[in-house]
């Protein structure tokens, strides 16, 4: 460890590398100085850490993950519903209901799904009453009222085709942009 | 990656959409590999400690709580997997690989003029972080190398910010002196 001539160590100066030089160091040339050879220093590692890193086939290694995950069956749940087109009982995933509800929301300017859920809350073979869960953001241009109205109505266009239903309830939490709930509502609606 | 593509493949992951997984793992990845690097003395430990992580992630993800704390949640399950295989291997060597070392490429850019590398020590970098405490690498790779905050720092490894701010500067300073 380095004593710096102001009676500081290069240890201090390390301890807030990564955040604005204080008072002192703005104003002492040797703190100011160690500072400028220790991010120096740093940086030079980190990049010399990355060049030296053995190259890996990210493609190949992601290929045998997902084929390993793809042996694992799917996470999704199998629902009895009943098809609008013809009235004959059928069985539908989670996710086919969840790619019908993106596809909905993917031509929306004002609200991004992040995430969503569905199942059913009856025990009723075919299932008539649905819980879905949408966490969505919406545009800085667009308000809560809108986007609630607007979600209620994608879900149903959404479903609507693939089951007959009954009762819609839709909890919606619009977040920020990292993912963090900011607001929740629970909307409902019936056939 | 933005946050809100993170947000979106995270949430498409939970949904049960193995293309979505599949964009995480080619994007995370290197990152990951990386980081369990920090923990054997071999790449090809790391790329099974890595490979196991994403399956046990896949397999756990309805218990994920917060989106917005993947990468955390992820790189703390990996942590886990390493730690497991070490106590498994209780005579694993923290050595360094110097047959992948040798073979690795000396970086083109010139050095700064105020750090005393020398060209024949460039291949030394991950020489380096492993001559270091198992804690140290661990947090430097996290801060450094992945970019995290000392927070998610701190919540990857499992110690208090403080911690991580402390066992970031012995890093920084124990490569300094390897390296001056």
């Amino acid at each position: 460890m380095t004593t710096l001539p102001c009676g500081r160590t290069s240890e201090d100066v390390l301890l807030n590398l990564d955040e604005p030089a204080g008072l002192h160091e703005l104003q002492c040339r040797w703190c100011h100085a160690e500072r400028q050879r220790l991010k120096d220093q740093n940086g030079f590692i980190t990049r010399l850490l990355q060049t030296s890193t053995p190259e890996h086939e990210p493609e190949a290694f992601s290929k045998g993950i997902l084929g390993k995950i793809a042996s694992l069956g799917p996470r999704q749940r199998i629902w009895d519903v009943q098809d609008p087109a013809t009235g004959l009982p059928r069985r539908l995933s989670s996710l086919e209901l969840i790619k019908a509800i993106r596809k909905a929301f993917a031509d929306s300017t004002t609200t991004q799904l992040n995430y969503t859920e569905i199942k059913a809350t009856d025990a009723k073979v075919p299932h008539l009453r649905w819980k879905i869960q949408c966490h969505v953001s919406m545009a800085e241009d667009s308000s809560a009222g809108v986007v609630e109205q607007q979600v209620l109505s994608l879900v149903r266009d959404a479903i609507s085709p693939l089951i007959i239903w009954d009762e819609v309830v839709v909890d919606l939490v619009i977040e920020d942009l990292h993912g963090r709930a900011i607001e929740s509502v629970t909307l409902r609606e019936e056939s | 990656m933005e946050p809100t593509r993170l947000a979106v493949l995270v949430g498409r992951s939970m949904e049960g959409d193995p293309e979505a997984f599949g964009e995480l793992v080619t994007v995370m990845t290197p990152g990951l590999r990386q980081y369990c690097k920090t923990f054997f003395s071999s790449w090809h430990d790391a790329e099974d400690a890595t490979q196991d992580a994403w399956i046990r992630a896949w397999q756990s993800l309805g218990s994920l709580r917060e989106r917005a704390a993947f990468k955390t949640w992820l790189y703390r399950m990996a942590r886990n997997i390493c730690l497991d295989r070490i106590r498994q291997r209780a005579n694993d060597q923290q050595t360094v690989d110097d047959e992948v070392l040798e073979q690795t490429p000396v970086p083109d850019r010139e050095l700064p003029e105020n750090v005393a590398v020398q060209r024949g020590e460039v291949a030394d970098a991950w020489q380096i972080i492993n001559g270091l405490p198992s804690a140290l690498r661990q947090t430097f790779v996290l801060v450094a190398l992945q970019g995290m905050s000392y927070k998610e720092a701190a919540l990857v490894t499992n110690v208090s910010e403080s911690t991580v701010r402390g066992r970031l500067a012995r890093a920084r300073n124990a490569i300094s002196e390897a390296v001056s």
